[in-house]
């Protein structure tokens, strides 16, 4: 017996012992002012194996709706074809855009149909016209609403940290700049999870950017070090992102001892 | 009526039909009456010699023929086109089971698609969904689509949940450009650049992470995925003998280069020349395959002696 | 229960030779290391062609009565006799219908096609085709019979010629095997006819 952190930790180990193609995975969705963002890793791993190490896990479900998968590779692209599928169906019934919570709640009652036999767990981001709007469908299936979500084997490494910088009412590169850290911190720690960050930015007047992070900000004392000593030798430019200046933690507690910053409330 | 006196060996008797003559139009067991009885009760497994041969024990599987293999498959962007290849060894454990065989499937004319996993789901999956396309192609009138392949081959394995183990690398260029994409088992598909598959795919993968560019020719994207196929043979137990290629051109028919490459030949065959009339023969017998009814030739050894030099061995052991 | 592969034992060696082809079996059939009695595990499928089965027994008779069906079948609605090519696609599909509760046999077939070229193919329980150039073995005896075959197997070889070298490879093996053996017979098959022999071969 093994014993497991976190949930997701568990479910990775399950997957990996189903021997099936693994999306040991960092994903992520958050809402902003004017939209959400939605970001993934791209490592794809079958055992210690990376199968594919520039993988889209972010899938498209209607030009407003975005899904972020994570679990078995082959279980997740299926349901999300057919969930595709479905609101393609569905949109031209109703002549319209389709809501994310009717999105959120296909791929749930799907996922929920075949929770035996399948390992899945998503997050669905999207805009319609109601807003912005973020769902988790984890294992076993409840539907949740929530103003940002992570998940995957990586997420269980961030929680602390989402919860300290996440703020609301962020702006666009404010909430793009939150994905990509907490994405790149989970990266780091999680062996499953790595390559580059993946983006969809999707606004409120319906427009979708896709980004690609390939140079994901580096955290870590190691790789700090490493990069400098590079960065002497002549190796490596300076990086466009200081670490000190995206660390801008947000725990009320240090605000109100730190003398001088009280004006900066939570 | 077969089995009406309840003696056929492959299908219980049907009961006793109402009309007193044994005449009727509608029998309980209709598959008696059409041949299908033995394919029906084909595989109930009547003939097998002891019932302690139901398969209770199933930790013993016989051993299926596998691919222990190196296929690979890259993009040529610069022309446009696809390279698959793949070495030419089948395993059966420890055993090398076939020393040549071919890896690289057809699917459609501009679709081919290398198999790795179990040798006989690689080449039924690929002959059914070739099947498929064809139809497809025979509907539409159009040229078959990679990505239509994939599909239909991911909608196949899928249910199957890995238990159907093919391993595919699928390349082909169609109107919207080249494609390969990677197909596992289990039914999860990845759309790449170049793509490896199979035990040697680690071996073949190093060569095509630090070698491949989007501005290489076709002749040096051949290289590489040879010299990707070589690095499998030389690196991997189970992936061996000859590399395979073939290239997939828009509008071209595709150039297949079985054996393109063959660095494992036998060096120093015996050519040894049996000698002849050596081997005792008990008994023979000609049958001529004149369609003249012909009597069979004379039987030169006395066959009831030998029969006899049978019987008497047999109880001494 | 062990293996079913090896329950009743016995070996099939299909060898090509110059316009001509040969195919070897033993008689044995026993229940794992017990002697119950001889059987003939290879039948003919019209002329010139001969299909061998190695494995259970009891699936060899099956596929073996199956394939009988499907070919006399073939026979009355094509007018012609099956070709060795189509006769080892139906083995295939055959095998392969059964996936995933297999018949445990693995099939050669040895024949001339209708330019009389030699044709020897074997099948995999599941239904994977090998067509080799040179030769094929299956049964328990392959481990032992492939190395001889492989010394001794060469190119373009006379009927008779090939008859020595599939029975001396055939022997060398059954020598080794404990599943296999109790008489061999050899049918080499040339345009003009079939030589059936029986071959005097160690009793144990």
């Amino acid at each position: 017996m093994q014993a497991f952190a976190t949930p997701e930790q568990a479910f990775h180990e399950a997957l990996k012992a189903k021997g099936g193609v693994d999306l040991g995975t960092s994903i992520m969705a958050c809402r902003f002012n004017g939209g959400v963002v939605c970001g993934s890793d791209s490592r794809t791993s079958t055992g210690s194996y990376v199968a594919n190490r520039i993988t889209d896990k972010l899938t498209q479900l209607t030009p407003n709706i975005y899904v972020c998968r994570s679990g078995s590779s082959a279980d997740t692209q299926i349901l999300s074809d057919y969930v595709r599928y479905f609101l393609e169906m569905h949109s031209l019934e109703l002549d319209n855009r389709c809501s994310v919570y009717t999105a959120a709640h296909m791929l749930g009652d799907l996922a929920y149909q075949y929770k035996e036999q399948m390992q899945t767990s998503f997050l669905v981001a999207g805009v319609d016209s109601t807003g912005p709007h973020i769902f988790c469908v984890p294992l076993g299936s409840p539907v949740i609403e929530e103003p940002w979500s992570i998940g995957g084997s990586g997420s269980s490494y961030i929680y602390g940290h989402c919860d300290a910088t996440y703020r609301e009412n962020m702006t666009q590169d404010e909430c793009i700049q939150f994905v990509t850290n907490a994405l790149s911190l989970a990266m780091q720690r999680d062996g499953s999870s790595g390559g580059v960050i993946r983006l969809a930015v999707m606004t409120n007047d319906f427009k979708v950017e896709r980004r690609l992070i390939t140079d994901p900000p580096s955290f870590s004392r190691a790789s700090t070090a490493c990069k400098t000593a590079r960065r002497r030798l002549g190796l490596l430019s300076p990086p466009a992102l200081s670490p000190s200046l995206v660390f801008l933690p947000r725990f009320p507690l240090f605000v109100v001892s730190a003398p001088g910053r009280a004006a900066r409330s939570p | 009526m077969v089995g009406a006196n309840g003696e056929s060996r492959y299908a219980p008797a049907p009961p006793k039909p109402s009309d007193p003559d044994g005449f009727c139009f509608h029998s309980p067991h209709p598959e008696v009456f059409s041949g299908q009885a033995r394919h029906h009760h084909r595989h109930s497994h009547q003939n097998m010699a002891s019932l302690k041969l139901q398969p209770a024990d199933q930790k013993v599987l016989p051993k299926a023929k596998k691919t222990g293999t190196t296929i690979c498959g890259l993009i040529c962007h610069r022309e446009g086109c696809v390279v698959l290849g793949a070495d030419t060894r089948a395993t059966s454990e420890a055993i090398i089971a076939d020393k040549n065989c071919s890896k690289i499937h057809y699917l459609a004319p501009n679709i081919y698609c290398c198999g790795a996993g179990t040798a006989a789901d690689t080449e039924h999956v690929t002959q059914l969904i070739s099947s498929n396309l064809k139809l497809l192609r025979l509907n539409s009138g159009r040229q078959s689509r990679v990505d239509v392949a994939c599909v239909l081959l991911k909608r196949h394995l899928f249910p199957y949940q890995g238990y159907v183990s093919a391993a595919l690398v699928l390349g082909g260029v169609d109107f919207t450009g080249p494609h390969i994409y990677q197909v596992w088992p289990h039914g999860s598909t990845d759309s790449l650049d170049y793509v490896t598959m199979g035990s040697g795919s680690m071996a073949a993968m190093s060569m095509f992470e630090s070698r491949y560019s989007h501005d290489l020719t076709l002749d040096q994207c051949k290289d590489l995925v040879h010299d990707a196929v070589l690095a499998g043979i030389f690196n991997d137990e189970g992936s061996g003998s000859n590399v395979d290629i073939t290239i997939i051109e828009r509008n071209k028919p595709a150039q297949i280069l079985r054996n393109m490459d063959t660095p494992n030949t036998r060096l120093h065959p015996m050519r040894f020349q049996m000698p002849l009339k050596n081997t005792v023969v008990l008994r023979e017998f000609i049958e001529l395959h004149e369609a003249a009814p012909v009597a069979p030739a004379a039987v030169p050894a006395p066959a009831k002696k030998a029969e006899d030099e049978e019987r008497a061995a047999m109880p001494l052991e | 229960m062990s293996d079913p592969m090896s329950y009743n034992g016995g070996t099939v060696l299909a060898m090509n030779g110059k316009n001509c082809c040969a195919i070897a079996s033993d008689l044995r059939f026993g229940v794992n290391n017990i002697f119950v009695g001889r059987m003939h595990r290879i039948f003919p499928v019209g002329k010139k062609i001969l299909v061998g089965y190695s494995g259970l027994a009891s699936d060899c008779q099956t596929l073996n009565e199956t394939i009988q069906l499907q070919t006399n079948l073939y026979s009355l609605r094509e007018g012609r006799q099956i070709s060795p090519h189509a006769l080892t696609n139906l083995i295939s599909t055959d095998l392969y219908e059964h996936r995933f509760g297999p018949l445990f046999v693995e099939p050669i077939v040895c024949g001339l096609d209708e330019k009389n070229e030699p044709y020897v193919c074997g099948a995999d329980l599941l239904g994977c085709l090998s067509k080799p150039t040179d030769f094929i073995v299956s049964g328990t005896g392959m481990e032992m019979m492939m190395g001889a075959c492989e010394s001794f197997w060469r190119p373009d070889m006379e009927p008779e010629e090939l008859l020595e070298v599939i029975s001396q490879c055939f022997l060398a093996g059954l020598d080794r095997d404990a599943l296999s053996g109790w008489g061999c017979v050899v049918h080499v098959i040339t345009p003009t006819h079939t030589r059936t022999v029986y071959l005097k071969s160690r009793q144990d």
